[in-house]
This record gives C-alpha cells, structure tokens and sequence, in this order.
C-alpha cells in the first residue's frame, strides 16, 4: 500500500512518461441503463454518441460528454494502447451522480501528421439519486496532437 | 451449432490448462460477484478462476434466478491475460475473451416448456485490485467487463455489456 501511494505521488508531479498534447473526438453510442447501446444517430447530429477528451502532457485527461459525464483522469500507455482512471461527474438516464470511471482504447500510428484513429471503452462506477449507476461507451474516433 | 461452439470454448479452455506448456504454479480463486447487464441492477452471482503462472487465466462467472416458472442464468468463459499498463503492483490491467451463455427457460405446469440459450463471443477487459496478499494466499477486487458486438447493429457501434464486481479469495499451489 506504501509503495502505491509513492508511485501516486510521483504522478501527480509529472513522472509520467511524457506525451504530446492531443485532443480525442470520438463518436459512438453510450449505454443509459436501459440494456445495452442504441445505434449511433445517422446522420450523426445526437450530440449524447459524441465525446471529447482534451489529454495534456502530463497524460492528464479531461472528458466532456454528455453521458458518461464530465470526467477527470490520469492516462497510462503501454505502445499503443492507454488505459485511463478517473472520477467526476456522471449522466445518465437516472439522473446526475457522482462515480469513478476506467477506460480502456487504441490508438493507431500516426497519418496526415498529427492524427490518429482511436477506438475506446470508458465506463462508470456512480451513485446518483436513485442508486447505482454504470454507464459505458464504445467510441471510436481520431485523436489529434496540438 | 451452439452447443458445439460452446463445448469448443471448453475444450480450448482446458487444452490451455492441462497442455504441456502450463506452468507448474497455479493460482486457484473463488469469489462472490454483482452482476450488472446494462439495466443498472445488481444480481448475485459467483467467480470461480484458475490463473496460471504466465499471467493467463480462465474464468467462469455465473449468476441465475428462478422466478415462477421462469429459470435464467447468465454464465461466462473468460481467458485473459495481464496488461503491464499501471505503475502499482496491487493494480492490474487485464484482456481477453469471453464466451457467453445466457439461458432462459419456461416450465409451466400445464401447456409446453420452452428454452433458449444465447451464444456470444465478446472482449474482457478487466480492473483488479489487491486488497490484501500473505504468503499463498491474496484478497482480491475485481472489476471486469465483457463487451460483446450486437449482431449486424455492431456495425452502427450498438453493443450489450455485462460488468461482474467480484470480491475474491485466492490461494497459490
């Protein structure tokens, strides 16, 4: 438990393996707690399938969406891959609540430049005025380093 | 069909287990679980896994009720494996693949009973944590996800999801 909170506080003062600056636009049908997703709005103007994600240097990321949420959280990588733990607000069909949240995404190699394809699974652990509440994404989209 | 497919998932399952490139040490876990299938409801259900020393592991989550005449249960196969992503020990980061049954049956006492069991192939992705660890044995909580494509609607990204929660007991032999 000792050696967690060390590695916490390394973090938190920018030990992280240093990436560029990017932000992800990724569109795709949450899950409201009604079954499983609904198809994604064609032509795609339902601003509920899309999210933002504004990532920082310091692998910090902030979500803007309209479900799961608006969500804050620290970003690993290994090679391609990231993986993402957080917190913050979260939105769903129940309501507004408060939850921690995991993700889990590809990023692909580099083409015109600066973009990349992503593909994401982010999801919520909340409670909200009327109980538990697990929203989750499948997203896919480009992320593009600034 | 989907009998076979199933008992393929077994047969490949323990193929990996019992086949001569299986490690010697074996972790063994059995845990209490919630189920929760997209509809924000917690169902009882248990974990029962055999992780090997290579960092695979094979996973079985259950969970059933009976309600009147109706019986359902939902049980799935996993093997994933670790993902060395996060900097603490205690955290880890797991994949893999899930292959899943959900059954339903209706036995009224007069007229026909009917039954259906629903095959999927789905991605685990999965967060674990350790509470506790002594010499062979561990504590453990888990937060796994088996995503799995909608059928032809997985073309427009629609996907059902099915999060298992478990609390953990794990010994080393």
């Amino acid at each position: 438990m000792k050696r967690s909170w060390i590695a916490v506080g390394l973090w938190m003062v920018g030990h992280s393996q240093v990436h560029a600056e990017q932000l992800n636009v990724l569109i795709g049908p949450p899950s409201l707690g009604q079954g499983g997703s609904n198809p994604v709005s064609i032509p795609p103007f339902n601003p509920v399938d899309w999210q933002l994600t504004y990532v920082t240097e310091e692998q910090h990321e902030w979500v803007v969406s309209l479900v799961p949420g608006l969500l804050f959280g620290q970003r690993f990588t290994y090679e391609n891959l990231y993986a993402a733990l957080g917190a913050g607000l979260l939105v769903t069909s129940s309501g507004l609540g408060l939850g921690v949240n995991h993700a889990y995404g590809y990023e692909s190699k580099p083409f015109l430049g600066k973009f990349r394809y992503q593909i994401e699974y982010r999801q919520v652990i909340g409670v909200g005025r009327y109980g538990w509440q697990f929203p989750y994404s499948f997203r896919m989209g480009v992320s593009y380093a600034l | 069909m989907f009998r076979s497919l199933f008992a393929g998932g077994l047969a490949i399952a323990l193929v990996g287990i019992l086949g001569p490139d299986a490690e010697a040490q074996i972790r063994l876990q059995a845990g209490e679980s919630m189920l929760e299938q997209g509809d924000f409801l917690l169902a009882p259900g248990v974990q029962l896994s055999l992780g090997l020393a290579d960092g695979s592991r094979y996973r079985l989550d259950f969970s059933g009720r009976r309600f009147g005449s109706f019986l359902e249960s939902t049980t799935m196969i996993s093997r994933d494996e670790t993902l060395k992503i996060f900097p603490w020990p205690e955290v880890s980061a797991r994949y893999g693949v899930t292959l899943l049954d959900a059954y339903t049956s209706y036995k009224p006492q007069q007229g026909k009973a009917e039954e259906v069991h629903d095959f999927n192939l789905g991605l685990s992705l999965g967060l674990g944590y350790r509470l506790w660890q002594g010499q062979d044995w561990a504590i453990n909580a888990e937060w796994n996800s088996q995503i799995f494509a909608a059928g032809f609607a997985f073309l427009v990204l629609t996907t059902a999801r099915k999060t298992v929660f478990t609390l953990g007991a794990e010994v080393s032999l």
